[in-house]
């Protein structure tokens, strides 16, 4: 099932660079907010 | 070529790959934009919420008024003042200091009023590393409750002339 | 140079139609575009020089004049002189069309020729240590405003011309069907443009009086405000045009073909339409705007403009892979990848200012422009990290790669030092993953921007960073040396030949090599 996915696709290697791109994104981000319930309360 | 001009029929649908990353990142796009209202009821750090405009001249004043009130000291020159619990605070930008110095306990909520007299300043607590813009003329307005003791220092992050790296104020935090 | 407006050549490689007029307008433009990165450039080290803890180089004052100077000459001049030479090529070569009114092309080019030699000679005479953003109340000689107006008037009426010639070329018929995709693209950023230089206007207008007395009072807050139409919407203008040039360098390096023209182009579209008002994310920790505003403004309008660069994140690399797949690399995942041109510089080139541009550049801004989280980023180094990976590692690079080709299909020169051209898209990228790597860490820590001396030396009270800070400066530092050495190559190695290089036959095919 899988290799038949890859022929489907015109571009596998892309659809790998973005899924690596996409989980940073949402690491770096996630990151942030935990960084920020770190500081003092501001309300 | 996307240096020529497309067949002339170019308005075609998209191929399911592109389909499900444009649906993916419309998603992401959602969950990016309803953190930010939800971090306003489950989050604890939230910016000024009362946008208030104030002469320098009157923040001056007030801010004169607060030190000579609850004034304990003085250090290198700066006085040192100790508000009671859940008092308004002031505290002035100015070419190139923070005044005044400020010590404060630990789990307390603080009205700051944090204005400048000359320039923009750049509020920045360290080492927790809060960052707010002081703008002349208006009231920066923080609720803050210091969540753990010790000696912080408040350094200047926006541009304010040439001695802007020498810019230091402190907070001191109480149990 | 004065050339007759309808003497053209046709280009051997696309076919494409050249004419002289739009030739030497183009010539003149990057040209003084790299003169200005040369004098940004001699900036850039000084400041990284002085940012180095070791070395400490320069005065206080000196920092700070030569930090004003790094940033106005980079992220306006060069950038938009570079960006008019590459209007004119999008509208004019692209269209096989005349340029329209190359003599209005011409004043268009004196004015901001004076404006931006009038704002150096004020940052350089001590008359305007005021930083890019030059904020209210902090104040420069009144003709530091008149230059950055006259460039502004100028940029504008470039887009008028560019403008123009679409109209020309359309009434002409010098092209069927819809405009190409690059052109498309530029369009987008003509129109963001001209939104931003009327900001632009709006605000130093009232500022330059403010500046002769004419008007007593200046809302800081309000500067701010339509500043940022103007200082972030000119960077808006950049990722459009960056995009877009990613698109033509594919095609030259790879023969990459848009997959799907519909998405690419929509994607463009989402950005006129929502990029600007984005701008107020500069404005996040002021104490100016409601917080419904603020998430507004951020939320629908920036993530709008996101969703645009996903898009395009996807499609680029996409259309590389796509045309490298037809030429027979399949072999796994990444052959198309690793059998690509490595050593055309424009292939290097668009990979790293789309890797930096997109992994850095893009997630740093969405995470930095969100309501809360701009708490621990306003004003920090990591800020500059995050633009110095757009605007930098994005563009500059974008558009240095181009420059490659520009040079030896409009130009007509033969490139002197081809291996330095080849070697220095990477010396450039290195240098600039490490300057943006180390200004985020530091800045993540706390470390201010805009600052001569992170120790606080000279401070009443004491205070000091983390050491990691100080590390990650150094590495920041570092890293700016070597991007100055990659822009040293680029600099000498187009100067070189556009100047000295080799004169190309009208027939003669070539490209890089």
């Amino acid at each position: 099932m899988a290799e038949e996915r890859h022929e489907d696709f015109p571009a596998p290697g892309t659809g790998i660079i973005i899924i690596i791109f996409f989980v940073a994104f949402i690491m770096f981000y996630f990151l942030n907010w935990k960084w920020l319930s770190m500081v003092w309360n501001i309300g | 070529m996307p240096i020529t001009s497309p067949e002339t029929y170019w308005w075609k649908p998209a191929d399911k790959e592109e389909k499900i990353w444009i649906s993916v990142a419309i998603v992401w796009c959602l969950i990016l934009f309803t953190m930010m209202p939800l971090w306003h009821f489950v989050g604890g750090q939230n910016p000024s919420v009362e946008p208030m405009k104030i002469r320098p001249d009157d923040f001056d004043k007030v801010t004169g008024a607060f030190i000579e009130k609850y004034k304990i000291g003085e250090e290198s020159g700066i006085p040192v003042v100790k508000p009671p619990d859940g008092a308004d605070v002031y505290l002035k930008g100015q070419m190139w200091n923070w005044i005044p110095i400020l010590e404060l306990k630990k789990g307390v909520n603080y009205k700051f009023h944090i204005s400048s007299v000359d320039l923009m300043h750049g509020f920045s607590l360290q080492p927790m590393n809060m960052n707010f813009q002081i703008v002349p003329g208006h009231d920066n307005i923080l609720n803050l409750t210091p969540t753990a003791s010790g000696t912080y220092h408040i350094i200047c992050n926006e541009f304010c002339g040439v001695g802007h790296h020498t810019m230091v104020g402190k907070i001191v935090v109480k149990d | 140079m004065a050339a007759n407006e309808m003497e053209f050549r046709t280009c051997p490689i696309t076919g494409k139609k050249v004419y002289a007029t739009t030739q030497n307008l183009m010539w003149i433009n990057a040209v003084t575009a790299v003169v200005f990165i040369l004098i940004g450039g001699i900036m850039a080290l000084l400041v990284a020089l002085t940012r180095l803890p070791a070395v400490h180089l320069l005065s206080p004052e000196w920092f700070y004049k030569a930090l004003t100077a790094h940033g106005l000459n980079m992220l306006v001049f060069w950038i938009i002189f570079f960006e008019v030479a590459g209007l004119y090529f999008g509208s004019s070569v692209l269209l096989n069309s005349r340029l329209a009114a190359p003599k209005v092309a011409w004043l268009a080019y004196i004015l901001m020729l004076v404006g931006s030699v009038l704002v150096d000679v004020m940052v350089f005479t001590d008359n305007a240590t005021v930083m890019f953003s030059s904020y209210v109340p902090l104040q420069a000689h009144p003709l530091y405003y008149l230059g950055i107006i006259l460039f502004a008037v100028g940029a504008l009426t470039a887009c008028g011309i560019f403008f123009g010639t679409l109209a020309i070329a359309k009434a002409d018929k010098t092209y069927e069907g819809s405009l190409p995709l690059v052109t498309f693209g530029l369009s987008a950023a003509a129109i963001i443009a001209v939104f931003t230089l009327a900001c632009g206007a709006i605000i130093y207008i009232p500022t330059f009086l403010w500046s002769l007395g004419v008007i007593k009072n200046l809302d800081p807050a309000m500067y701010r405000l339509i500043f940022w139409g103007f200082g972030h919407s000119s960077q808006q203008i950049n990722v459009t045009a960056m995009v877009s040039i990613w698109y033509l360098l594919g095609a030259l390096t790879v023969g990459a073909k848009p997959v799907n023209e519909k998405i690419c182009r929509s994607a463009f579209v989402l950005y006129i339409l929502f990029i600007n008002l984005a701008s107020e994310h500069h404005l996040l920790t002021d104490p100016t705007l409601s917080p419904a505003h603020k998430i507004w403004n951020t939320g629908y309008f920036m993530y709008m403009a996101v969703l645009a660069s996903m898009i395009h994140a996807l499609a680029i690399p996409m259309a590389v892979e796509v045309a490298q797949r037809k030429k027979g690399y399949t072999k796994g995942l990444f052959e198309w990848l690793t059998k690509a041109p490595w050593g055309e510089p424009g292939f290097p080139a668009m990979i790293f200012s789309l890797l930096i541009f997109g992994f850095i550049g893009g997630i740093t801004g969405v995470v930095y422009g969100t309501e809360q989280l701009s708490i621990k980023s306003h004003n920090t180094w990591a800020l500059t990290g995050h633009f110095h990976a757009t605007v930098v590692g994005g563009t500059t690079l974008a558009f240095m790669g181009l420059t490659y080709y520009v040079i030896p299909l409009i130009f007509r020169r033969e490139i002197i030092g081809k291996k330095w051209a080849s070697a220095q898209p990477y010396v450039y990228a290195i240098g600039l993953i490490l300057l943006i790597l180390g200004m985020s860490g530091a800045g993540i820590l706390g470390s201010p921007r805009r600052h001569w001396d992170v120790t606080f030396a000279d401070s009443i009270i004491p205070f000091s960073f983390d050491p990691t800070v100080l590390l990650f400066t150094t590495i920041a530092a570092l890293g700016g040396i070597l991007a100055a050495v990659g822009g040293a190559m680029y600099v000498g190695v187009s100067v070189l030949s556009v100047f000295l290089g080799r004169k190309l036959a009208p027939n003669e095919a070539k490209l890089v090599y």
